[in-house]
């Protein structure tokens, strides 16, 4: 039998109707990733299998029992599904120890030692032992989610929602979390993880939800939503997520900031080191080494659209001034260095300077 | 652990320091009226004629405007609520006169040799005792116009004129009210205990003129007595309203009091002065001060025995106190009781809850306090016999839950709706989530302010004077007005206020800290 089923779940707002017909079934040992663009209900529909939103019409089954009934004890069923927040919600006024064990001792009346015990071992498992007797606004961000992680687990849930675990961290510390999260996988805990870490998604699920339009729009096999959508939109969202886009304002702009940028882009969208190299070539020979040295072209637009599919990055950088296109500029340097790393390369002018290059 | 001497500790410090110098100023450098009185028609004397055009205090209970216009037209009058403060008044010069009655004048200048008489009569006035339309006990008022001409005729009046503006103190005491029978009922009396020797306070109870007349009469009428100490101005409504059944302390027979209530036969006929500073007085403006042949200790001693040690009135300052606490406890607790059961009621009730609490909220910050317990004692509460002490905690306890309401609130709305949401995943109930991590995290937001709010209501309730409620302010003012001295009563209960608010302040501290879960971790770093 299904872990949890969803039957025609819909969920409107005053204003908007985030889920307009839902369903789905899940089983126990399932990793299922949901992505999507934003604001297209995946918040809204986790919150609605552990009943934090009641749906507008619609039924969920968990383990066969309806949770949209009033008769349902929904505190007995959240008992069994933990969850995971994009801001962590940490119990301020309590210590990292006390946050993990609060819910058994308090909720599943665990005698407190039992449950110190297994706090413990739980937070040495996702490293947080040595902080136990810290307050969560002493820890960052990573740290507070792994204890947020803990937490969950410790009332032994049969499945853990994840809400956005990393979008709320510095990009250092999604790894730590990330970790976290995979070794649960790895025993074989029933995950739902709402998420925009494309690649995590890819390696840690079994199936993946692309969420769009109010409905699960294509559900699938983690290579065939990333590798072969079925559908355009999919396919759109897959790609367009990898887009970086950077404004140069003034001459004397963060030439390091951005070209750190750009590695650290290049790295979450797993791209090649050649690739990185080049398109930080293309960034420092087209701005800081032709562009900038040109009065009135500022401010120039720098955007990368990178798709994982044929590995290959469009750059289209915009700019003001008279038409101007240093690519044709014979005697330069930095044509010819850009024009040997680009497969294709196209230059226009209407009311700003547009050159657009692809590179693979 | 030590407590270090922060820069608040310092500068709570020097404002003390500031605030004694400034009350200490008058005292250390007495000044005599700004204005110099002349004799100005040259006859050898100050007359009446020489304080026309000057400032005249007079006191708001009796209108004495007739008896100003015919002697001193052209003055200027100030009105005060009781006569210790008209002799405040003219010793620090800020009124050059008052007009007062012969009696009560004697009395203060018994007192107090600051203060002088110009020796110079002007009209009489009547004096009455005012009785309620609306008092249950039957025939007061007649029983009250047959006993006053009866003492008339045998003379007992007489006697008790002389007793009480005689000077011999030993026999100026009437019985404890405790003898009498009481079997017809009990007459409430509402009066202004600073009026000696008519009405006043001595040795913790109401004695005087008037005082011995309606002992005598409960007595001869099996009438229980009770007195009600309140403001001067508050003791004609008491009466119209029902509150009381007789009114006393120098009441004037006049018809505009006459429509309001009912108004005995007249039992004196008060001849009117006019209060001077003695050193008016003397001809000759090189004459030694008075007072300052005293060494400054030696003012002090007489002071503190003035305000403190004769007729035990520091007992007076006690009882005070322990008034003064119990309204700004019970209220405090009452109130946060209130305020708490409206945050609940937010949390579960419908959405017709909140614009009814807002509108409370609302309502009662809009009233002024004062204002408030007023319509508690004289509307609402008016005829229920509740003793005017409670009718203090009411009033404050529904002022300060609208505050505390409103304070509460703010600290929950400051808690991340995250955190109910975390505890509602777990598995707890929302009643749960409230009490174990909304209330207490917003505890910790709100207390501060709470603390100020309290420390506010203490303050506060130093205006239950209004409404008959002996607490410190009102007891200084009953000790200000036996020694006709304003310093060491007024800074005494400056300081006792501090203190009371020091206290405060330290309690809800030290409930802050140990709900602070920073303690459970300094506890944790003590056992490492
Ligand atoms: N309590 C609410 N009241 C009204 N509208 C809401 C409420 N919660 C969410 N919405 C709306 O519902 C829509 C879906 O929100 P939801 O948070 O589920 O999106 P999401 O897919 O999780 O987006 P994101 O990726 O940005 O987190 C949004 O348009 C949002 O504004
Ligand atoms: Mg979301």
């Amino acid at each position: 039998m299904s872990m949890i089923v969803v039957d025609h779940l819909r969920k409107e707002y005053p204003n908007v109707t985030p889920l307009k017909d839902v369903c789905t079934e899940i089983n126990k040992g399932e990793v299922i990733s949901i992505i999507g663009p934003s604001g297209t209900g995946k918040s809204t529909f986790l919150r609605c299998l552990n009943g934090l939103e009641q749906p507008t019409s619609g039924k969920i089954y968990v383990n066969g029992e309806d949770i949209t009934s009033k008769k349902c004890d929904i505190t007995k069923i959240r008992q069994k599904m933990g969850m995971v927040f994009q801001s962590f919600n940490l119990f301020s006024n309590l210590s990292v120890l006390e946050n993990v064990i609060t819910a058994p001792v308090n909720v599943l009346k665990m005698p407190r030692d039992e449950a110190e015990k297994k706090a413990k071992a739980l937070l040495l498992r996702v490293g947080m032992l040595e902080k136990a007797d810290n307050f969560p606004d002493e820890l960052s961000g990573g740290q507070k989610q792994r204890v947020a992680i803990a937490r969950a687990i410790a009332m032994d849930p049969e499945i853990i929602l994840f809400d956005e675990p990393t979008s709320a961290l510095d990009p250092t510390m999604v790894g730590e979390v990330l970790t976290v999260i995979r070794s649960l996988a790895r025993e074989g805990m029933t995950m739902i993880i709402v998420t925009h870490e494309m690649r995590f998604a890819r390696d840690v699920s079994t199936r993946v939800f692309y969420m769009d339009e109010g409905v699960i729009y294509e559900d699938g096999s983690p290579e065939q939503i990333f590798d072969d959508p079925k559908n355009e939109k999919t396919m759109r969202f897959i790609r367009h997520l990898k887009t970086l886009s950077l404004d140069i304002t003034t001459a004397s702009f963060d030439f390091i900031g951005m070209s750190t940028k750009i590695g650290v882009f290049g790295q979450d969208n797993l791209m090649t080191p050649k690739m990185i190299r080049n398109l930080n070539l293309v960034f420092e020979e087209l701005t800081s080494a032709t562009l900038i040295q040109r009065p009135g072209t500022l401010p120039i637009h720098f955007e990368v659209e990178y798709s994982n599919a044929d590995e290959s990055a469009k750059v289209t950088i915009t700019y003001e001034g008279d038409a101007y296109n240093p690519l044709e500029d014979e005697d330069s340097l930095s044509a010819s260095i850009v024009n040997k790393l680009c497969t294709s390369s196209s230059y226009s002018h209407d009311d700003k300077n547009t050159i657009v290059l692809t590179l693979s | 652990m030590k407590k270090k001497f922060t820069i608040v500790d310092a500068a709570i410090v020097v404002t003390l320091i500031i605030l004694v110098a400034l009350l200490l100023a008058p005292v250390l450098f007495p000044e005599s009226s700004l204005q110099e009185i002349a004799d100005t028609n040259g006859d050898g004397k100050i007359t009446l004629s020489d304080y026309d055009g000057k400032k005249i205090g007079s006191i708001t209970g009796v209108n004495y405007d007739l008896i100003i216009n015919k002697y001193v037209p052209g003055s200027t009058v100030e009105y005060y609520s009781n006569y210790p403060d008209l002799v405040v008044a003219l010793k620090a010069g800020i009124i050059d006169a008052f007009i007062i009655d012969e009696p009560a004048l004697a009395a203060i200048m018994m007192e107090d040799p600051e203060v002088s008489q110009v020796p110079e009569n002007m009209s009489s006035w009547l004096m009455s005792f005012a009785f309620s339309e609306k008092s249950k006990i039957p025939n007061l008022y007649n029983n009250m116009n047959s006993f006053i001409a009866l003492i008339r005729e045998d003379g007992v009046l007489d006697e008790i004129k002389d007793i009480w503006f005689g000077d011999d103190e030993s026999k100026k005491v009437i019985p404890p009210l405790d003898d009498l029978t009481g079997e017809n009922g009990t007459v409430k009396v509402a009066l202004e205990t600073t009026y000696a020797p008519i009405v006043y306070m001595k040795n913790e109870q109401v004695v005087g003129y008037e005082a011995d007349i309606l002992y005598r009469f409960c007595d001869h009428y099996h009438y229980k007595l009770e007195f009600v100490d309140m403001q001067y101005d508050a003791i004609l409504p008491a009466i119209a309203t029902g509150k009381c059944d007789i009114g006393a302390s120098g009441l004037e027979c006049t018809e505009d009091h006459a429509e309001s209530v009912l108004l005995s036969t007249p039992h004196l006929e008060a001849g009117t002065s006019l209060a001077v500073l003695a050193s008016d007085l003397l001809e000759t403006n090189n004459a030694p001060a008075i007072g300052t042949g005293k060494s400054f200790s030696e003012r002090a001693m007489s002071s503190f025995e003035k305000n403190l040690v004769t007729e035990s009135r520091w007992k007076l300052i006690i009882k005070g106190i322990g008034t003064t606490c119990l309204i700004t406890v019970l209220s405090a607790l009452f109130g946060s009781i209130i305020a708490f059961g409206m945050c609940l009621l937010r949390r579960c009730a419908s959405k017709l809850a909140n614009p009814v609490l807002d509108a409370y909220v609302r309502i009662i910050q809009g009233i002024p306090l004062v204002i408030l317990l007023m319509i508690l004692f004289y509307v609402i509460f008016a005829n229920s016999g509740i003793e005017s002490v409670w009718i203090a905690v009411i009033g404050f306890s529904i002022s300060f839950s609208a505050h505390a309401a409103v304070i509460m609130q703010s600290g929950l709305d400051s808690i991340d709706a995250g955190q109910e949401e975390a505890a509602l995943a777990l598995g707890f109930t929302h009643n749960q989530a409230f009490f174990r991590f909304l209330y207490p995290q917003a505890a910790l937001r709100f207390l501060p302010v709470y603390r100020g709010e309290l420390v506010n209501l203490l303050n506060n309730t130093s205006i239950v004077g209004y409404i008959a409620v002996q607490d410190l302010t009102k007891m200084s003012d009953i000790i200000r007005s036996r020694s006709y001295e304003a310093f060491l009563p007024l800074i005494l209960s400056t300081l006792i206020y501090f203190v009371l608010a020091r206290i405060i302040t330290v309690v809800v501290d030290i409930v802050l800290k140990e709900i602070s879960p920073r303690r459970m971790r300094s506890k944790g770093g003590e056992k490492a």
